[in-house]
């Protein structure tokens, strides 16, 4: 009896929202020289495989294919993503899992014309709906990054769709804010 | 009898000498106590734009080491000048804002901030939807964001081209370098507060007390017109964190934002991330009637 700890990408997100999610991400469109994209260099079927407990109670990398030969997409009416762990559920717009997911290859997503690309290129994915927000992470005004304003001296390291938007569930979800402002105990009353 | 009165007269002097002596003794106990904190290098240290770089080299291991005697923490403290050709520009978006105040905290941090205060250059107002009434922000918020018909709007230092801070202080503690940047001498300034009051962004701190900061949390990369610890009866203000930006990296506040909303670079350079938001956003600066030609700017997405 296997059951799930985890899901994909190791460290889940947790209550700080989803700053945070592993899935592979894919260098941008418009990556500049100097700019490194997160994870580029990892395996997405990996990346995208369940972190399980076997009957032994150890952990164990179960790639998707494994659990969806025998339950395909156009089955799971239910939208149960909760087997991938957390309290996951599906809430972005109307979308269904083979919106994004390609029903016969699993560790790859599905076009909307029709093509299918690899995990990490997810960014290409999410661009065909949300072109505003694309064009702006394209130009720099969208997407949070780290290193380096000027790269004539040094590297940048940016974000991608899925580091900061639980794919399945975009919104970011409300959080407490930090560093109270001093005194704003009576304040705030 | 001459005698006597030549014995009274001197016994009077006496008196009258030792009082003169205790009395100025008594007057000017306040300013020695005063004294204690204050080095006689820092009394007598010239303005910084002044400073020969021999003398500069001696102010900072001066800073470095008491640094070291007060808080007990090994830092090197920097000057480090604008790079030509450079002009720095700040850009927030407040559709992507979420008011979780992470670059509040990263500033705090960054900057060397007292820990017991909670001090940070960013104040971070909630704002009721379809108003833009500073006078009703709310920077005391304590509850998971962002709210329901809320918007948040950070503030820090607009580094105006057209200061009012600059022109009030009377000491000219506090000038625009080339690359944009309104600084302080923090040994220069006498701590009127007069700036303070001239901000109409309220982006101006005075320390009350020296900062208290664990010598674990104390960031060690300091520099002269920006982090380093800032001595009682100062003033202080954001410097977009000049001795990161300087050397051509990403402000605090930027690295620390999880949602994207700051864009920061060079309005010098056409092709910067900050200009193509300049030129093709829906910008605005506070306050723009003030005539202050903030280098901060706000947008909206469409």
């Amino acid at each position: 009896m296997i059951c799930v700890i985890a899901a994909a990408c190791g460290e889940r997100h947790h209550s700080e929202s989803a700053f945070r999610q592993r899935i592979a991400t894919a260098p941008a469109a418009s990556a500049r020289p100097n700019e490194t994209p997160r994870a580029e260099t990892r395996d997405p079927v990996q990346l995208h495989a369940l972190t399980l407990l076997d009957g032994k109670g150890q952990t164990k990398q179960v790639n998707c294919v494994s659990c969806h030969s025998l339950a395909p997409l156009d089955k799971l009416r239910e939208q149960q993503l909760s087997v991938h762990g957390g309290e996951r559920k599906l809430s972005h717009g109307n979308l269904t899992c083979k919106s994004c997911h390609d029903q016969d290859h699993n560790d790859r997503l599905t076009l909307v014309g029709g093509d299918t690309a690899p995990m990490t290129e997810a960014i290409t994915l999410c661009g065909q709906c949300h072109g505003p927000q694309y064009r702006d992470y394209k130009r720099g005004s969208h997407g949070g990054m780290k290193g380096y304003w000027d790269r004539s001296v040094g590297t940048r390291e940016r974000m991608h769709c899925v580091d900061c938007h639980d794919p399945h569930a975009p919104a970011f979800r409300p959080l407490m804010p930090v560093l109270p402002p001093h005194g704003s105990a009576e304040k705030a009353r | 009898m001459a005698e006597t009165t030549s014995t009274r007269r001197r016994a009077l002097k006496v008196i009258g000498a030792t009082l003169g002596a205790s009395a100025f003794a008594a007057a000017a106990a306040p300013i020695k106590h005063w004294a204690e904190n204050l080095s006689l290098g820092e009394v007598l240290q010239k303005h910084y734009q002044e400073l020969t770089p021999e003398q500069l080299k001696d102010v900072l291991s001066r800073l470095e080491r008491e640094t070291l005697r007060k808080y007990g923490a090994e830092v090197t403290i920097e000057d480090i000048r604008p790079e030509p050709n450079t002009s720095f520009g700040y850009a927030l978006n407040l559709s992507i804002c979420i008011g979780c105040r992470r670059c509040a905290e990263a500033c705090h941090k960054e900057n060397n901030h007292d820990r017991a205060t909670n001090n940070s250059y960013i104040r971070v107002l909630e704002m009721q939807k379809g108003s833009l009434d500073l006078e009703k922000g709310n920077a005391h918020y304590d509850h998971p964001v962002p709210a329901p018909d809320k918007f948040y709007m950070p503030v820090q230092c607009h580094q105006c081209d057209n200061a009012p801070c600059i022109k009030v202080c009377p000491v000219q503690a506090t000038w625009k370098e080339p690359d944009g940047i309104v600084v302080v001498d923090y040994n220069w300034c006498i701590g009127c507060r007069y700036c303070e009051a001239a901000c109409p962004y309220h982006a101006r701190r005075f320390n009350w007390k020296a900062p208290e900061i664990p010598a674990e949390e104390i960031n060690p990369h300091q520099s002269y017109l920006s982090n380093r610890i800032r001595p009682q009866g100062v003033m202080e203000k954001c410097t977009f964190c000049l001795h990161r930006t300087r050397r051509g990296q990403l402000p605090a506040c930027l690295e620390a934002c999880p949602t994207g909303a700051r864009v920061f670079g060079n309005l010098l350079d056409p092709n910067s991330e900050i200009r193509w938001v300049l030129e093709n956003k829906r910008v605005f600066v506070l306050k723009e009637e003030l005539g202050t030609k903030p280098r901060f700017f706000y947008f909206f997405d469409e």
